[in-house]
Formats: structure tokens, sequence, C-alpha cells
């Protein structure tokens, strides 16, 4: 009888030495959502003089393409406006274009007035940057010199849905 | 007397013994806190990738030497929605190997290998909830993550 509960005991010590796989299993809840995102950004500080004309035309129009413009949305459809808080000078106009996104739509340069316009719409679900944005300065013979002037241009990303 | 009180003293360490062998399992895991909601509410204006990160909660194992070598696996009860990833690095016990991020699933994966000869260490688990603008605006939802440890002698 002892003979045999010294082998039991030595099996069961055995198994306890050597030991099978073991696995123990925990578990944690992570909950997450993704809210509607609409960013623009906006780099570079352009600059545009009118200086020459051709005789009998209008004075030469000033052109900038230094600046760069970036976008992240992840709705559809979204739009960019722009517009400038005081109208331009008589004479002058200043327009503004953004190159068109993947899958986006420009309008290509559009004259700036303090009622937003749309500059590039259909821009859906995307992340992209160094986008080229172009500036231009058109001024009639009415115009009066202008010594310098600024203007800030506001862009407004409008959600899509 | 003095046979009477060596016989407590000894039956006494025996039953200390007892109860730290029943306390302490020779491999054991643990997982502590509930990471708080992760929301992507903004974006690097331009960058593909928006991701938030949570660091909060931390994780227990033990796996003593004679229990081998442990491996902690994890996995999702449900994918993740197209476009977004969660990803799960474990700090690793002494002389055990992180393999995160790695980026969770419905299979069984790998988080930290080689535990061994670990009596029992809290150590820092790190969440990261990312997305692509692709994946679109996602309500709230969650997902139960499964660890398991495996200890093979």
């Amino acid at each position: 009888m002892m003979i045999k509960n010294a082998r039991r005991t030595a099996v069961a010590l055995a198994l306890v030495a050597f030991g099978a796989v073991t696995a123990q299993a925990q578990t944690q809840t992570v909950a997450f959502s993704v809210s509607a995102i609409n960013q623009i950004a906006f780099t570079g500080t352009p600059t545009l003089a009118i200086t020459t004309a051709t005789a009998g035309l209008n004075p030469t129009p000033a052109t900038d393409a230094s600046a760069r413009w970036a976008v992240t949305t992840n709705t559809n459809g979204a739009k960019v406006t722009a517009s400038i808080a005081t109208v331009m000078p008589t004479g002058l106009t200043l327009s503004a274009g953004l190159a068109q996104p993947t899958g986006g739509s420009t309008a290509g340069l559009q004259a700036l007035g303090t009622t937003a316009v749309d500059l590039v719409t259909g821009i859906s679900y995307l992340a992209e940057g160094a986008l080229v944005v172009t500036y231009k300065l058109d001024a009639l013979p009415t115009a009066v010199a202008v010594a310098s002037g600024s203007k800030i241009v506001t862009y407004t990303i409008v959600s899509g849905t | 007397m003095r046979i009477a009180s060596a016989l407590l003293l000894a039956a006494g360490l025996m039953l200390s013994s007892v109860r730290s062998a029943i306390a302490q399992p020779s491999t054991m895991l643990s997982v502590n806190g509930t990471p708080a909601s992760m929301i992507i509410s903004s974006a690097v204006t331009g960058v593909g990738s928006m991701s938030v990160t949570d660091a909060t909660t931390t994780y227990f194992v033990r796996v003593k030497n004679a229990s081998g070598n442990g491996t902690i696996s994890a996995q999702l009860s449900a994918p993740m929605p197209l476009g977004t990833t969660l990803s799960l690095t474990m700090t690793p016990s002494f002389g055990a190997t992180s393999l995160g991020p790695v980026d969770l699933s419905t299979v069984s994966q790998a988080v930290v290998t080689n535990i061994q000869k670990e009596n029992g260490s809290t150590l820092a688990m790190t969440y990261v909830f990312a997305a692509t603008a692709a994946a679109g605006v996602v309500p709230t939802q969650s997902r139960t993550v499964t660890f398991t440890l495996v200890a093979v002698p």
C-alpha cells in the first residue's frame, strides 16, 4: 500500500516538474471612433507686382505660384472656398486658383471678393499636400497706382457628407 | 514543550509554503484597466494616416522558470473597419521579446515571446488606433481583445 502511494506521489511530482503546456486568457475592451475631419493648410507668402504693360493693352498681369496647400478630409464631396475681407482697390482684381487634389475639380482662377467663391469641389476621402496655389493680379488702365498693399485671403473647407 | 513548539513552528512554515504555492501560480497573466475611448478628431493636414495613442493600461505576467518559455498572443473579437488599424505594443519583461507594434486582427498573433524566469512584473501596454482618410467617419464601436499566455515547458 505504501509503495503504491509512493509511486502515485512520484507520478504526480513528475507531472508538476515537467508540466504540460499551460494557457491563460484575459480580455480587454477597446472603444474607438473617427470624427468627421476637414482640414486645409496653406504655406507661402506670395507677392504680386504689376510693373509693365504692352502698349495698347492692359497692364501685364502678375502671377505667383509659389504657395502650396494641403487638404485632409474623410467626408464625401467637401469643397474649398475663398474670400477677402475687403474689396480690392478700383481697377485691380486679385484671383486665386487651387490645383485640384485627386478626384476633385478645380474652378481655376477665380476673382476674389468679399463673397466666398468655390475654388475646388468634390474632394472626397483623401489627404494630399504640396498642391499649387496660383495667384494673379490684374489691373485696368483705370487703376490708381498703389504703392503697396496686402490682402488676407480666407480659405474655408466646407464638409461633405 | 520545546518539541511541541518546534512541531508547531514546522507546521506553520509548511502551511505558509502551501499558502504561497496556492497564492502564486507559476504562470499568470492579467490585464489591468480599460483604455479610454480612442477618438480620432484631427489630422496633420495632407498626411495620409491619422492616429491616437493610449498607454494607460498595464499587464501583469509571471512565468516561473519551471514553467518554461511563455508567449502572449492577442486577437480581436471582430475585424477592424476598413481603413483603420488597432495596433498593440506590450513592453517585454526582462529577457523577453516584444514584437510590437502588432496590428491586431481576428487571428491570434504573438505580441511578446520568450518570457521566462519572470517572477511577476507589471508592464505597459500601448494601443494605437489609426485611420486613413478613406476610412471615412467611423461611429463609436468597440472590440474585445483576447490575450492568451501560453507557457511551454
